[in-house]
Formats: C-alpha cells, sequence, structure tokens
C-alpha cells in the first residue's frame, strides 16, 4: 500500500473536496419553488412546492404518487419493481432529484417562475 | 523505413479508435442503475490511459479526440459530444501533468483523469444549458469519477504489461 500513497492521497483528497461541496449544498442549498416532473425526457407538469397536494402521475410504464407538503416533494408509493424512487425520499432544494428508472420518470426542483406553475401542470 | 512507420501508426491509431468505439458500444448497451445522468464506467477510456502508458502523449491525445467525435457520432446526441469533448480536454490535461510529475502511479493518473472529465462536463454543461443547478451534481460527480477512474486505472494496470509485451512483439 505504501507504494501507492501519492495516489490514495490524491483520491482522498478529491473525495474530501466532494464531501465539503456536498455539505455546503446540504446546508445552505437555495430552497425550490417549484417541482419539475418529466417521462420520458419530456415535459409532465409543473407542480408548485408551496402547496401540499397529491399528484398522480401515470407513465406509459406504471404510477407514481407525488407527494408535496411543506415545500417538499417525495414518491410516496409507485409501481415500479425496485421502488428506489420512493427511498430516496424528500426533495426540496434547487437541482435536487428524484428519478425512477423503470418508469423514465425525473422530478427535479427549480427556482421556478411562480407564473408558470401549473400553467402546464397535469394531463 | 519512415514510410514503414508511417503506415504502422495509422493502422496503431485505427486498431486502438475501434477498441475504445467497442467499449463505448460495449457500454451503451448496459446502462448504469444509477438515478443520476453522465456517470459512466468510461470503459473507452482504458484505451487512451493505455496508450498515454506505452505509446506517445501525442499518440493518446489522438485516440482521444477520435474516440469522443466517433462514439459522440454513433451513440450520444450532439450536446453529449460537446460535453464529453470537453470532459477530454481538461482530463487528459490533467493526465498528462500528474503523469509528468512522476509521483503517481497509473490509478493515482487515471482517478485524476475521471474527476476532471466529470468536471469538465458538468461545466460546459452548465454553460451550454445557462443553469447552475447541475452544480449540485458536483460532488457526486467528483465522487462517481474517483471510483470510476481508479477502476479503469487498475484495469489499465492489470493489461499493461501484456500490452507492452504486444507492443514490442510487434515492433521487433
Amino acid at each position: 500500500m505504501k507504494k501507492y500513497r501519492n495516489d490514495i492521497i490524491l483520491a482522498g483528497a478529491v473525495l474530501a473536496v466532494a464531501a465539503v461541496f456536498f455539505f455546503i449544498y446540504m446546508v445552505w442549498g437555495e430552497r425550490g419553488a417549484v417541482a419539475e416532473v418529466s417521462v420520458d425526457g419530456e415535459e409532465y407538469g409543473k407542480y408548485s412546492l408551496r402547496e401540499s397536494r397529491e399528484v398522480e402521475i401515470s407513465t406509459s410504464k406504471g404510477e407514481n404518487k407525488l407527494v408535496i407538503e411543506n415545500g417538499y416533494v417525495c414518491v410516496k408509493e409507485a409501481d415500479c419493481p425496485d421502488k428506489i424512487c420512493v427511498r430516496q425520499g424528500k426533495i426540496s432544494r434547487q437541482g435536487q432529484t428524484i428519478i425512477c428508472l423503470p418508469h423514465n420518470l425525473v422530478v427535479t426542483i427549480t427556482g421556478g417562475e411562480d407564473e408558470d406553475v401549473d400553467a402546464t401542470a397535469g394531463k | 523505413m519512415k514510410k514503414e512507420k508511417k503506415t504502422r501508426k495509422i493502422a496503431d491509431y485505427g486498431a486502438l479508435c475501434a477498441l475504445a468505439f467497442l467499449f463505448a458500444y460495449l457500454e451503451s448497451l448496459v446502462p448504469l442503475p444509477i438515478g443520476i445522468p453522465g456517470i459512466k464506467l468510461g470503459l473507452a477510456n482504458i484505451v487512451v490511459v493505455a496508450v498515454l502508458y506505452n505509446m506517445k502523449t501525442k499518440d493518446a491525445f489522438i485516440v482521444a479526440i477520435l474516440r469522443v467525435v466517433m462514439t459522440g457520432f454513433t451513440f450520444g446526441s450532439l450536446s453529449a459530444m460537446i460535453y464529453s469533448f470537453f470532459g477530454v480536454l481538461l482530463s487528459f490535461l490533467g493526465m498528462y501533468i500528474l503523469k509528468k510529475t512522476k509521483k503517481f502511479h497509473t490509478v493515482g493518473v487515471s482517478t485524476f483523469g475521471g474527476v476532471l472529465h466529470n468536471l469538465g462536463q458538468l461545466i460546459a454543461a452548465s454553460f451550454i444549458l445557462e443553469t447552475q443547478s447541475l452544480l449540485y451534481y458536483f460532488p457526486v460527480l467528483m465522487a462517481a469519477g474517483v471510483l470510476t477512474g481508479g477502476l479503469i486505472g487498475l484495469i489499465v494496470q492489470w493489461i499493461s504489461p501484456a500490452l507492452t509485451a504486444a507492443l514490442n512483439y510487434r515492433n521487433r
């Protein structure tokens, strides 16, 4: 292992910087205003995080139930096989995403402009 | 003699690019089950790193650029190609400098390259998409770069004796 000391230090340093940035984003990340949902890479709808609601999203491959509450959004239920989207938990900060690969579903938090919200929501 | 050398070089580029191309194809068949866009094993970089260590720097650079253009047009979109182009530029520069210091092994150099590749892509994407929200991925992509770059470095270290032997055999 001593032979690789420099390499390990380098990898460790990079991971440390990544951890610091991660921490900074967690603590100071800007609160988002809108949850943007896309299915198969196409926009499905935008939902304001200010009002609590439940949104049923039906994709060609299955259903996901989105819950918006107190500025957070999470996938509460889904009939995908792995349930990774459900386990990703609540997100609220700009740039955070929940992704359900089996359904090609992506939920992204953005700053958003309030005028746009709900203009394209739902189907 | 000189002409023969040139011909050999052209054949080398062809074979190496084909290999990188094949790796990229294999990778496109098996997407990683991670919900983060932009994370790939980067198998094609095995070729670039291996060439960097077994041939001239210039050769590695040419192979790196050629493979981005080739795989970009075949498997990716134009925007993906632009992102990886910047990733390759940054990562190649970093690997070159790191290798020059002679303080690191293939694993370290490749790790650095993996991280810089992701960083370059992210910066290019942020500029093109005009959004800073992508930077949220920065820590994740860095950590991923360490893992994939390190793995690639290990593989290259592993195949290097065989590759060197093969090149020497042919050059006899």
